[in-house]
C-alpha cells in the first residue's frame, strides 16, 4: 500500500480548531492523535463514500435518515486543543437560518447578547466583557466598525456564512488582536453545498416577512455560490406599558426594520494544490428607533438608521506535502446615516432637533499565513497583516486614518499523545508605535489513554486598541488614549464518549479569570462635554459549561445540549474603591446564564425546542434596591415543528414556529418592550 | 483499521435490524432511556417556564417636613426617580414614585413645584408634568403631550405655566386636572420662571430652536397673558431669585461655549431696570444654581465650589462656602425654609449621588443619597 501523503495530516490539523469531524458511532475510533497514514486513508475514503452514497435515491426511509442526521451533527467541542473554541452547533444554526448572528448567539451559546429588541442593535458581552472586546471576523477579517469597536449582531444574517467558531479568550489570538472576551469567527465555503437551490419564505408576526435564498452552481473546479436575504418587519408588537401611568396596552410604533442583501463566492480550483477565492458581502439595513416606555407621548419623532456595507475578500490558498500558504485581501466599506428629527407637541411640522449624522468607514487588509507541519508533531504557524482604516464622519473634525501592521507566529507541539503544547505570539504595530506583545502559552493533557477526556491549561496577554470615536469623536475624543490591557487564565476540561447508537455525550467545563486595566470609559471632564479616559479596571471571572447528548433511538434521532455560564465582572479602579462601588457587578451583565437547544428528528418531522434563560442584570452601579436598578431575570422558550415533503429530487418543508410560547413579558434593556408570543410560518423548497 | 470499517456496517446491520432478535433489548433501552430523558427534559422545561415575580418595593408612609430631591436620571435611559428626605427625623426614602404609583418618574426629572395639596413634578424627555397629591405621594393627573418641559410656576387658585427648551411656548394648564388651557407664544424658549405680584420673569436659557440670542429674561404680566417687557442680560442666564427689596438676581453662565464672561445681574423687578452687573473672571467660569437664604440677605450658587455672597455688595465678592474636594462633582442647590443648604454631587452620572446638609454657618449636619444625578431640590410645607 503506498503511503498517504502528509497532506491529510497538514489540512486536518489546520482544521483542529474546527473539526467538522462527523460524530459518527465509531469517532472514538478517529482520534487525532493517533492516527496513522493509512487510518487516515481509509477514513477519509470512507467519509467520501458515505457523502456520495448520500447523495443517492433514498432507500430506506431509516437509512436515509440515519445519513441525513449523520452530517448535521458536528463536534461542538474541539476536544484536544489547549485554546477553548467552540462551533455553534450545525442543527441550531439550521434551525436559525433566517435570523440574524445575534439570535444564534442567545440561543446556543455562553455568549451574553445584550439586544434592544428585534430588529433592534445587539452586541455582546463574552465573559463579561465590553461589547469592543467581541470581535467578529468573517473569513479571517474583523468586521468590526472601527468607529465604534464593536459590531451589530443582528445585522449579520446567518445565511450569509457556513459556519461560526466562538473562540473564547486568549485562544482568539489565533486569528486577532483585543479579543479579550472572545472571538466569533464565521467562515464561508466551508462545507459542500447539500443542495443546489435552498429557498426558504417565512411569514410572522408583526408584519414580518423573511426571503432566503441560497443557490449554488459549479462543475469540478469551479464553484460559485449565491446567498440572498431579505428581511421586513413592521415590529408592531403588543404590549403591556407599565412604564406610564395609568398602566395601559399599547403597540410598539416606530420599529420597523428592512434588511437586504447578497453574498457573492466564485471559487476556482486551479490544480489539486491551488485554489482561488472571491467573495462579497453587500447588505443594505434600515431600522427606525421606538422612543422608551416612558416617553411614549411627545411630538411627531423620528429616529432611524440606515446603512450600507460592502465587504470584499479574494483569497489564494496553496497546500502541498506539509504546507499550507493562504494570502487574501480584503477591502470592507461602510456607510451608515443616523437621523433624528423631532418636532413640538403642538405641530407636527415644526422641527426642532434635526440632526444628519454620515459616516464613511473604509477598511484595507493585506494578510498571508503560512502553516507547515515538520516531523515529530510540530506544527508552525506565522502571519503578516496589514490593514489601514479610514474614517469620514462628520463627527470627526476630519477625516482619520489607522495603519496597522500584525505579526503572528504560532507553534504547536504533541509530545507522545498524551500532551500538547501551543503557544502563540501576536505583535501589533499602529502608526504611533509598538504594542507590546501577547502571548499564548497553553497545555492539554489527555490523562486516560483510551478515553476522550482531556485537561487544558492557558494564560495569555491581550492588549485592544482603542476605536477611533474613543480618539477622535468631536468633542470628547482622546488621542492620549493607550491600549486596554488583558491577563487573562483559562482551565477547563472536556470528555465525550459514545455509549451507543442510542447516546453519546459530549461535555465541558471552564473557568476563567481576566484582568483588564486600562479599560476604556466615557467620563464628564471639567468642561461641559464627556471624554474618553484609560480609567477602568476590570476582574471578569467565571465558568462555563456545556453538555450535549444525541443518538437515535428507532427511528428517533435527537439532540440536547444545554449551556450554563457564571460571569463574574467588577470594576476594581481606584475610582471604583473610592466610590465604594467596587465590587458590583458590572451594568448589563447577568451573573446566570443559561440555554437548552432540543431537537428530535423522526421520519420526515422534526421538534425543536429551545429555551433561554437570563439572569437578573444590574442597570446601575447602585447596590441593589428596586426595579430600574435591577432588571429581573427572564426565560423565553420557542418550539418549532416542520415537516419535509420528498418531491423527486427535491423536497419542500412547511415549518411552523411559535416565538415566546409562554407570552412572557420581559425587558432586556431598562424600559425597552420586548413581544410576547409571536408565530412564524416557513416554506423551504430545497432543489438538489 | 479494517476492524473498524466492519464494526460500522455491523451496526448498521443492527439498526436496520428492527424486527429481529435485538428488539426486546432495544425496547428496554429505549424505554428506560426516553423516560430518563423525558423526565429530565420536562424538569428543565418547567424550570425554564417559570420565573419568580418580582417583589414589590416596600411601602412609603405619607410625606412631613418633606424636602424632595429630584433626580435626573441618565437621558434616554428611563431612570429619574424621586428622593424624599424628612428634615425632622432624617427619614429617607429613595424612588418614593415609583414605590407609591408603580410607574417609572421617567425620562430626565427636572423640576418639583408646589401649591397647597399638590406637587408637580416637570419630566423633561417623558414629555410630561405630574401632579401628585403632596401627603399620600400618589398620582392625580398628568398634562398632555409636551414638547420638552422644563419648570412649572403656580400663577393663581386654578392655572400654572410651564416652560419649554424646545418650542417657543409657555404652556398654560388647568391645575385640578393638567389640562392644557392656552398656549402663550413668546419668541423664545423658556427656562426658569419667577413671579412677583402679576409679573412672571422667564429667563431665555437656550438658543436651541431659535435665531435670537439666548441673553434675555422676558416679562409675562398674568392679566393680559402677554408679554409686556424684556431685559437683556448676559448670554445663557440660567437661574434666577428675588431679594426682598424687589430686586431680580440673575445668574448667566457666558454660553456653552463659554462665548462671554459669566455674570451675574441685579435688576429692579419693578422698573426693569438693570442695576448692577458684576463679571466673573475666569472665562471658563460656568456658574449655575444661583439660591438665596429664606432672610434674603445672601446669595448661594456653584461654580465647581459652592459660594456665597452678600447683596449689599458692591463687587463679585463671593467667597467660597464649601469647597469641593477632587472626587466631589456639585451638582446643584436648595435652601430649606430653615437656612439650611442642602448641595448635592453627582459623582460621575452613573450612580447615585450624595445629598450634603449644611447649616448657614458652613457646618455639615448630614448627609444622605440621592438617586441618579440628584438635581432639582423640593422644599415642601
Amino acid at each position: 500500500m503506498r503511503p498517504v501523503p502528509n497532506t491529510y495530516i497538514v489540512i486536518l490539523s489546520e482544521s483542529e480548531r474546527s473539526p467538522n469531524v462527523l460524530t459518527l458511532s465509531q469517532l472514538r475510533f478517529f482520534t487525532l492523535f493517533r492516527m496513522t497514514n493509512l487510518t487516515w486513508l481509509i477514513t477519509s475514503l470512507t467519509l467520501l463514500l458515505l457523502l456520495t452514497s448520500f447523495e443517492s435515491k433514498a432507500q430506506m426511509i431509516f437509512d436515509t435518515l440515519y445519513l441525513d442526521e449523520m452530517e448535521i451533527i458536528s463536534t461542538q467541542f474541539n476536544f484536544s486543543s489547549p485554546a477553548k473554541s467552540q462551533n455553534i452547533d450545525t442543527l441550531t444554526k439550521r434551525e436559525l437560518d433566517h435570523l440574524s448572528l445575534a439570535e444564534l448567539l442567545t440561543a446556543n451559546s455562553t455568549v451574553f447578547v445584550k439586544s434592544y429588541g428585534k430588529g433592534g442593535i445587539a452586541t455582546a458581552a463574552f465573559r463579561g466583557t465590553a461589547a469592543s472586546h467581541t470581535k467578529v471576523l468573517w473569513n479571517g477579517f474583523e468586521i468590526n466598525s472601527p468607529m465604534l469597536g464593536q459590531v451589530d449582531l443582528s445585522l449579520i444574517p446567518n445565511v450569509f456564512y457556513d459556519e461560526a467558531r466562538l473562540d473564547y479568550g486568549g485562544s482568539s489570538l489565533e486569528t486577532t488582536s483585543g479579543a479579550m472576551g472572545g472571538s466569533i469567527n464565521l467562515e464561508s465555503n466551508k462545507s459542500k453545498a447539500r443542495e443546489v437551490l435552498n429557498f426558504t419564505q417565512s411569514i410572522g408576526s408583526f408584519n414580518t416577512y423573511i426571503s432566503a435564498i441560497k443557490l449554488s452552481l459549479g462543475k469540478e473546479r469551479f464553484n460559485s455560490k449565491t446567498s440572498i436575504y431579505l428581511n421586513s418587519s413592521e415590529n408592531s408588537f403588543s404590549y403591556y406599558n407599565n412604564a406610564i401611568i395609568p398602566h395601559e396596552w399599547q403597540k410598539q410604533e416606530n420599529a420597523a426594520f428592512y434588511n437586504g442583501g447578497f453574498t457573492q463566492s466564485f471559487i476556482y480550483k486551479i490544480s489539486n494544490h491551488q485554489s482561488v477565492e472571491i467573495l462579497s458581502w453587500n447588505q443594505w439595513n434600515f431600522r427606525e428607533i421606538p422612543p422608551i416606555m416612558s416617553n411614549q407621548q411627545g411630538g411627531d419623532n423620528e429616529e432611524q438608521q440606515k446603512s450600507f456595507t460592502s465587504r470584499n475578500i479574494l483569497k489564494w490558498k496553496f497546500h502541498k506535502t506539509n504546507t499550507v500558504v493562504e494570502a487574501k485581501a480584503a477591502w470592507f466599506y461602510e456607510d451608515m446615516n443616523y437621523l433624528l428629527k423631532t418636532t413640538t407637541a403642538i405641530n407636527h411640522n415644526d422641527t426642532v432637533t434635526f440632526i444628519n449624522s454620515t459616516n464613511i468607514s473604509n477598511t484595507g487588509f493585506i494578510n498571508a499565513r503560512i502553516t507547515h507541519n515538520l516531523n515529530n508533531g510540530w506544527l508552525v504557524s506565522a502571519e503578516l497583516m496589514f490593514n489601514k482604516n479610514t474614517v469620514n464622519s462628520n463627527n470627526y473634525s476630519e477625516i482619520k486614518t489607522r495603519n496597522s501592521y500584525d505579526l503572528f507566529l504560532k507553534i504547536n507541539k504533541d509530545f507522545a499523545e498524551k500532551l500538547k503544547g501551543e503557544f502563540m505570539l501576536r505583535q501589533k504595530y499602529v502608526d504611533n508605535g509598538i504594542i507590546p506583545p501577547m502571548p499564548f502559552l497553553g497545555f492539554s493533557f489527555k490523562p486516560i489513554k483510551n478515553e476522550d477526556f482531556y485537561l487544558r491549561l492557558s494564560s495569555n496577554l491581550n492588549y485592544n486598541l482603542p476605536s477611533l470615536n474613543d480618539l477622535y469623536w468631536y468633542p470628547g475624543g482622546n488621542h492620549d488614549l493607550i491600549p486596554e490591557e488583558g491577563v487573562q487564565f483559562d482551565a477547563g476540561l472536556n470528555y465525550s464518549k459514545t455509549y451507543s447508537e442510542f447516546i453519546s455525550i459530549s461535555m465541558d467545563l471552564s473557568f476563567y479569570d481576566s484582568y483588564i486595566s486600562n479599560w476604556i470609559q466615557w467620563v464628564p471632564s471639567d468642561n461641559r462635554f464627556w471624554t474618553a479616559r484609560n480609567i477602568g479596571f476590570v476582574h471578569a471571572r467565571g465558568i462555563e459549561s456545556g453538555v450535549s447528548v444525541n443518538g437515535v433511538i428507532d427511528n428517533l434521532f435527537y439532540k440536547i445540549s444545554g449551556q450554563y455560564s457564571f460571569n463574574k465582572s467588577t470594576n476594581e479602579s481606584d475610582e471604583a474603591i473610592e466610590g465604594e462601588y467596587s465590587g458590583r457587578q458590572l451594568i448589563y451583565v447577568p451573573l446566570h446564564s443559561g440555554n437548552i437547544f432540543a431537537f428530535f428528528s423522526i421520519k420526515k418531522y422534526q421538534l425543536n425546542w429551545n429555551s433561554q434563560f437570563t439572569g437578573k442584570r444590574n442597570t446601575s452601579l447602585n447596590e441593589e434596591t428596586h426595579y430600574s436598578n435591577v432588571l429581573p431575570a427572564f426565560s423565553i422558550s420557542n418550539i418549532s415543528l416542520a415537516k419535509a415533503f420528498p418531491i423527486k429530487k427535491s423536497e419542500i418543508e412547511v415549518k411552523f414556529k411559535v416565538n415566546n410560547i409562554f407570552n412572557k413579558s420581559y425587558q432586556a434593556i431598562l424600559w425597552r418592550p420586548m413581544p410576547g408570543r409571536s408565530f412564524e410560518v416557513f416554506f423551504t423548497v430545497k432543489i438538489k | 483499521m479494517t476492524n473498524k470499517i466492519v464494526n460500522k456496517s455491523s451496526l448498521r446491520e443492527k439498526r436496520s435490524n428492527l424486527n429481529g432478535d435485538g428488539v426486546k433489548h432495544r425496547r428496554d433501552c429505549f424505554g428506560r432511556t426516553s423516560l430518563v430523558m423525558t423526565s429530565l427534559f420536562v424538569g428543565i422545561v418547567l424550570l425554564f417556564s417559570s420565573c419568580k415575580n418580582e417583589e414589590p418595593a416596600p411601602a412609603v408612609g405619607e410625606f412631613q417636613n418633606a424636602v424632595f430631591v429630584v433626580n435626573e436620571g441618565n437621558f434616554t435611559n428611563g431612570n429619574a426617580s424621586l428622593t424624599y428626605f424628612n428634615h425632622q427625623t432624617s427619614e429617607v426614602e429613595q424612588q418614593v414614585f415609583y414605590r407609591k404609583n408603580n410607574a417609572p418618574l421617567g425620562d430626565v426629572a427636572n423640576s418639583i413645584s408646589f401649591d397647597e395639596n399638590s406637587i408637580y413634578i416637570v419630566v423633561n424627555n417623558s414629555h410630561v408634568v405630574y401632579k401628585i397629591n403632596s401627603i399620600t405621594g400618589l398620582y392625580e393627573a398628568k398634562t398632555p403631550e409636551l414638547t420638552s418641559p422644563r419648570n412649572l410656576i403656580i400663577i393663581d387658585e386654578h392655572r400654572a405655566l410651564i416652560s419649554d427648551l424646545y418650542e417657543n411656548n409657555l404652556t398654560v394648564v388647568n391645575t385640578l386636572n393638567m389640562e392644557i388651557i392656552s398656549k402663550i407664544e413668546i419668541g423664545r424658549t423658556s427656562e426658569n420662571l419667577l413671579k412677583l405680584d402679576n409679573e412672571v420673569f422667564i429667563t431665555n436659557w437656550s438658543a436651541y430652536n431659535q435665531e435670537l440670542k439666548n441673553n434675555m429674561v422676558l416679562v409675562l404680566n398674568t392679566l393680559s397673558m402677554e408679554i409686556t417687557d424684556s431685559i437683556q442680560v448676559g448670554v445663557e442666564p440660567n437661574s434666577m431669585v428675588l431679594d426682598n427689596d424687589n430686586n431680580l438676581w440673575v445668574l448667566c453662565s457666558g454660553g456653552f461655549m463659554n462665548e462671554e464672561r459669566a455674570s451675574l445681574w441685579k435688576i429692579d423687578a419693578k422698573t426693569k431696570l438693570v442695576q448692577k452687573r458684576f463679571n466673573f473672571e475666569d472665562i471658563n467660569s460656568s456658574p449655575t444654581k444661583l439660591n438665596i437664604s429664606p432672610s434674603a440677605n445672601t446669595l448661594y450658587f456653584i461654580n465647581k465650589d459652592i459660594f456665597q455672597m452678600d447683596i449689599s455688595g458692591s463687587s463679585l465678592s463671593a467667597i467660597p462656602f464649601v469647597l469641593a474636594s477632587e472626587t466631589n462633582n456639585f451638582y446643584s442647590l436648595g435652601i430649606g425654609f430653615d437656612s439650611d443648604i442642602y448641595i448635592t454631587d453627582a459623582n460621575d452620572y452613573s450612580r447615585n449621588g450624595e445629598v450634603y446638609r449644611y447649616s448657614a454657618s458652613g457646618i455639615i449636619k448630614e448627609q444622605f443619597e440621592g438617586g441618579l444625578i440628584p438635581g432639582a431640590i423640593g422644599f415642601m410645607n
